[in-house]
Formats: C-alpha cells, structure tokens, sequence
C-alpha cells in the first residue's frame, strides 16, 4: 500500500495529466452523439452574450451589403404582392383564402457568430426557445440553404452550416427531377459535393440545384446552388457534381429558421407506419 | 508574485479574447487559422508547479472550447501542449541553467531560443488540435498540411506580438 502511494505521488504529473486528457476525451466523445451536450456549447448563455456585444460592433461593416440585400428582398416580395397580380374573373377561377392552410412560418434572426474554416462549422443566432426554435428547424438566407438548427437555450441557437460533416441535403436537379444528396468533403467553404448521378442526364455546368420536396426540414425549392463541374467517376456509370453554394457562408448577417408546421404530424405518421404496428 | 499572477490573469483574458473574436474569424487562403492562445502555456513562469501548468491548460483549453462550440476539443490539446512543456524546458535547458530567468519569453532567452521552444510546443498543440478535429487519418497529408501552416501563422504573429510588447516596455 505504501509503495503504491509512493508510485502515484512519483509520477503524480502524468497521472493528473491522464486524468484530464481522459476527460476533455470523455467530453469531446459526448459531444459527438447528436443533440447530447447542453451544459458546454456556443449556445451557452454567458459566451452568447459575449459574442453578441461583439457582433453589435461588426454589423456596421456590414451595413452596406446587408441594405442591398433587404432592398433586393424587399422588391422580391413586392412582387409577391396582391397588388402586383392581375386578378382574374371571379366566376372560372374561385379562390377562397379558407383553401390555405399555413405551413410554413419564417423567423427572422441574427448571426451573432460563425465559423466558417473548420472541418466542421457553426452558426450562433440570437434566436432561441424563447421564440419557439427547436433543434432541428432548417435555416435559410435570402440567397439560399444555410444549415440546421442543432443546440437551442433560452435566448441562442447553434446552426450546423452546410459546411459540417453531419449535414446532408436531399437536393434536386428540376429538369429532370433527379434527387441527390449534397454534402461538403471539408476542403473549400464555396463547394459542396452531389455523388451518385446518372450520366445518361444531359446535365450543364451552371444549371440550378434545388432542395427536394422530400425533405422535411427546407421548404421544397429552395436554391442550394449552381452546377460548377460535372465529373465522372472512373469505371462507373456515375457523376460527381460540383456544386458552387449560391450562399456566401463567410459573410451571413441575416438568416431566417424555417418552421415547418405540420413536420412532428408528418414525423409522427411516418414513424408508426415504418416502426409501429 | 502577486504582481506575477494579475499580469498572467490579464495575459490569459487577453489572448481568450483575441483568440474568440478577431482570430477565428481571420480566414488566410480558405483555411488556415492561427491559434494563438496557446502562448500563454509557454509563457508561464519558471517557477510555476507542475500540477498547476496542467490545470491551468485544462481551464484554457476549456473556456476556448466553450466559446468556439466544440467541447473537448481544444482541451485535448492544450493540455498535450501544457503536458509537454515541462519536457520541452528541460531538454532545451541552456548549459548554464534558467539561473534568474523569471518567464521564457523572447526577451530573456533569445531569439533562436525562443524559436525552437514556441516552435515545438506549438507544433505539437496544432498536430493535436487538427488530428483531433478530423477525428480520422484519411485525410492524413491534407490535415497535416493544415496544421503546418496554421502553426507558421501562429509563429509570425507570436513574434510580431513579442517584439511589439518589448518595443513598447523600452519606451
């Protein structure tokens, strides 16, 4: 017994550092289970509102861009307008409001930090429970995808960005109507990947990728981006696409989170039809 | 000694702070990030306890983790880094000893000195911090590379942080 304290009071250095390598390990394995950790996060309340006293500053840098941007969005929206539209004679066409039912409801919210150089990057907003954001709700800019929601506080959420290595996006080509998956293999902020097209589709560089009605996250026709090069893979009847993100991930300041309302119906449905009886 | 400690307090804000809000957001040719915030393992003084440099590495590694939103991560490697440094000093030990050096900084070691040290500490914290971010090797050469320039980054501005702090005593 005395030599065996005497041994650990030896080597006392190695053993605490033992001691703490395994637990930052033990931290970081957590961490990797989706949705697990809510005690350490960038959501944290206290980091949170460090980081948004520091982007209060950074938003005038971006006052310009992010003016251009609203006006730009602003006239889209005019366009949506009912003043905008010509309206038809009433008797062949009958429209009634009571025919729509909302299903989705967009959320206008800040980036207060963002990471976009990692293998793996993230999004803080200053968007939280507090307004009815919930882990898994999609994120989208006026431009384009941007990610989805992972931690949620009280007044922060944590956006996982295209640009990790746990996001994939059922995307679409619509000319043809072929699904994919798009991915990012980690190396530039500016291109993801779509794996497994057919080559008999006569697909060009520059044609427009959208989200797919089968997700449940976007909005189905979403723009994700452009076609940039058009591979195929050696031996095989398949294409890699390279796809440009229509998003500039470096420089977001404004995002909307998407809430799907009828997504824990339809969650629910497909559940006990897959794995009930 | 009480001088000793608020002065490592402030260092220790000051790089926490440099580190979460101008550095991680420096993106040089896609991807490359320097961490500069490990400088303070380096820089503690001499006399410093073992247990504490390791615990002190913890506590740092922790509160970047806590603020870039990837638990565990830097704290692996900060306390590889805080691990290392007691046999770092050792084996780079002038012939003569640290006899009344306080703090291994540039001013009191000299400038290849110095280099070597901060050079090899930082080496193995970005190898560390990369492989563990990738948490897989097949990417081994791409990660490799990655952390190389990242840690030639960090380097440059150690020292421009360095010489600028001496200019700005002398005056």
């Amino acid at each position: 017994m005395k030599n065996l304290i005497l041994f650990f009071t030896r080597y006392y250095y190695f053993f605490l550092f033992l001691f703490l390598e395994l637990l930052a390990f033990l931290i970081l394995y957590q961490n990797n289970n989706y949705q697990q950790t809510k005690i350490v996060n960038a959501s944290n309340q206290i980091t949170g509102s460090v980081l948004e006293s520091f982007s209060t500053v950074q938003e005038y840098f971006h006052l310009k861009a992010t003016n251009d941007q609203l006006a730009r969005e602003n006239a889209a929206l005019r366009n949506h307008m009912r003043t905008s539209f010509f309206i038809l004679p009433e008797k062949e066409n009958p429209v009634s409001d009571t025919a729509f039912k909302q299903k989705y409801k967009f959320l206008v919210a800040e980036v207060v930090n963002a990471t976009s150089h990692k293998r793996n990057n993230f999004f803080t907003l200053n968007r939280g429970a507090s307004s009815g954001i919930q882990s898994g709700m999609g994120v989208i800019a006026p431009s384009g995808v941007v990610g989805i929601v992972k931690d949620v506080s009280e007044n922060f959420c944590t956006v996982m960005s295209v640009l990790h290595d746990k996001v994939a996006i059922p995307v679409i080509m619509p000319r043809y109507r072929e699904t994919g998956i798009l991915k990012w293999d980690g190396s530039d902020n500016r291109f993801g990947h779509v794996p497994n097209i057919p080559t008999h589709l006569d697909l060009k560089t520059r044609d427009t990728i959208l989200t797919s009605p089968s997700s449940s996250i976007f909005p189905s026709g979403v723009l994700v981006g452009t076609i940039e090069e058009i591979t195929q893979v050696q031996g095989n009847t398949f294409n890699n696409l390279k796809v440009r993100f229509s998003t500039d991930l470096k420089n977001l300041t404004h995002v909307y989170v998407v809430n799907y309302l009828f997504k824990s119906e339809q969650d629910n449905l497909e559940s006990k039809s897959i794995y009930g009886q | 000694m009480v001088n000793k400690i608020i002065s490592n307090l402030f260092r220790f804000v000051g790089l926490t702070l440099l580190q979460v809000l101008i550095l991680d957001n420096i993106e040089i040719s896609g991807y490359i990030n320097p961490y500069i915030y490990i400088l303070f393992i380096a820089l503690l003084p001499l006399e410093t306890p073992d247990w504490l440099v390791l615990v002190l590495g913890f506590g740092l590694g922790m509160t970047i983790d806590l603020f870039s939103g990837t638990p565990g991560m830097h704290t692996s490697a900060t306390l590889l880094g805080a691990f290392s440094r007691k046999f770092l000093l050792k084996y780079l030990e002038p012939r003569d000893g640290y006899s009344s050096v306080e703090t291994p900084d540039l001013k009191n070691m000299g400038i290849r000195w110095f280099l070597v040290y901060t050079g090899l500490l930082f080496l193995i914290h970005h190898l560390c911090l990369f492989y563990v971010e990738m948490f897989r090797f097949s990417e081994f050469f791409r990660t490799f590379f990655r952390a190389i320039s990242s840690l030639f980054f960090t380097l440059l501005f150690t020292f421009l942080g360095q010489l600028l702090i001496n200019a700005w005593k002398r005056k």
